[in-house]
């Protein structure tokens, strides 16, 4: 066998492990439940292409509800963040006039607590 | 199909006439080779190698039978052993170029029809792997809703 004879025996080779790889390829579109005839198999392709959309609509719509309720909840937990670090700030400040009342040595009573701003009330 | 898209005149035109003479002259390509040898091919390659040649009769008429029943698997199926068949038939050609160069249009010629065979592969094989997923989506989605 010539060189060219082995060169075209193993591009004809070629051709049937195509065919081989396009059968595996029609049983597994088989099992996939596509349709046999052209036509109908392109009326699928097409159903099947708006129901993946619709579902990608339906999908964002969610997604972007979920988002605006996360960021109210952001916005909720950030207050009540700022409202505690405050109320944190005010207790530290009477702790430290309490502390600085102790140690002065002054008698009883101890300092009233100052007024709180209208903010951290 | 790729070509479901396309108006009535040219889904008649291209997807059936030019389809089925296409795949109808791939099993002419076979037929030919067996019956009538070419003999630029049998003085390269010695003694007849007859399996492209079958490729190509089985992969023409498989080709034009599910253009024309609509049966697109065939068809892809066709599509896909046909460029190696007709590619395989061009090589020798190539091959003995530099004897006569009169023979760098067949080569040519038949190189285009293994090309453009392997663009109707590829547009099948990209239909089946798009109708393939878009099927076994759907049947996950129904799954996960018959679940719920």
């Amino acid at each position: 066998m010539t060189a060219t004879a082995g060169l075209m025996e193993w591009v004809t080779g070629l051709g049937g492990l195509a065919g081989l790889a396009a059968l595996v390829g029609i049983i597994w579109n088989v099992r996939h439940g596509v349709k046999a005839d052209a036509r109908q198999a392109s009326a699928q392709e097409a159903s099947n292409k708006r129901d993946t959309i619709a579902d990608r609509d339906a999908q964002i719509d969610q997604l972007q509800e979920d988002v605006s309720g996360l960021r109210s909840e952001v916005s909720r937990l950030t207050t009540l963040v700022r409202e505690q670090a405050a109320d944190i700030d005010y207790e530290h400040a009477y702790n430290r006039a309490l502390v600085d009342h102790i140690y002065r040595g002054s008698p009883p009573p101890p300092p009233p607590r100052p007024p709180r701003s209208a903010r951290t009330a | 199909m790729p070509d479901s898209r396309l108006p009535r005149w040219a889904r008649i035109s291209k997807a059936t006439a030019l389809l089925v003479s296409g795949y109808g002259m791939a099993f002419l390509v076979g037929y030919g080779d067996l019956t009538a040898p070419s003999p630029v091919i049998q003085q390269t390659v010695g003694p007849a190698t007859p399996s492209a040649a079958y490729l190509a009769i089985v992969g023409g008429v498989l080709g034009a039978v599910g253009v024309l029943l609509h049966r697109w698997r065939w068809e892809w199926l066709a599509a896909s052993v046909l460029p190696f068949a007709l590619l395989a038939r061009a090589l020798p050609v190539w091959m003995t170029i530099d004897e006569a160069a009169s023979r760098l249009a067949p080569a040519a010629g038949m190189t285009m029809a293994a090309g453009l065979m392997l663009l109707r592969a590829v547009d099948l094989w990209l239909f089946a792997c798009k109708t393939g997923h878009l099927a076994a989506r759907r049947r996950r989605r129904e799954a996960h809703q018959g679940d719920s």
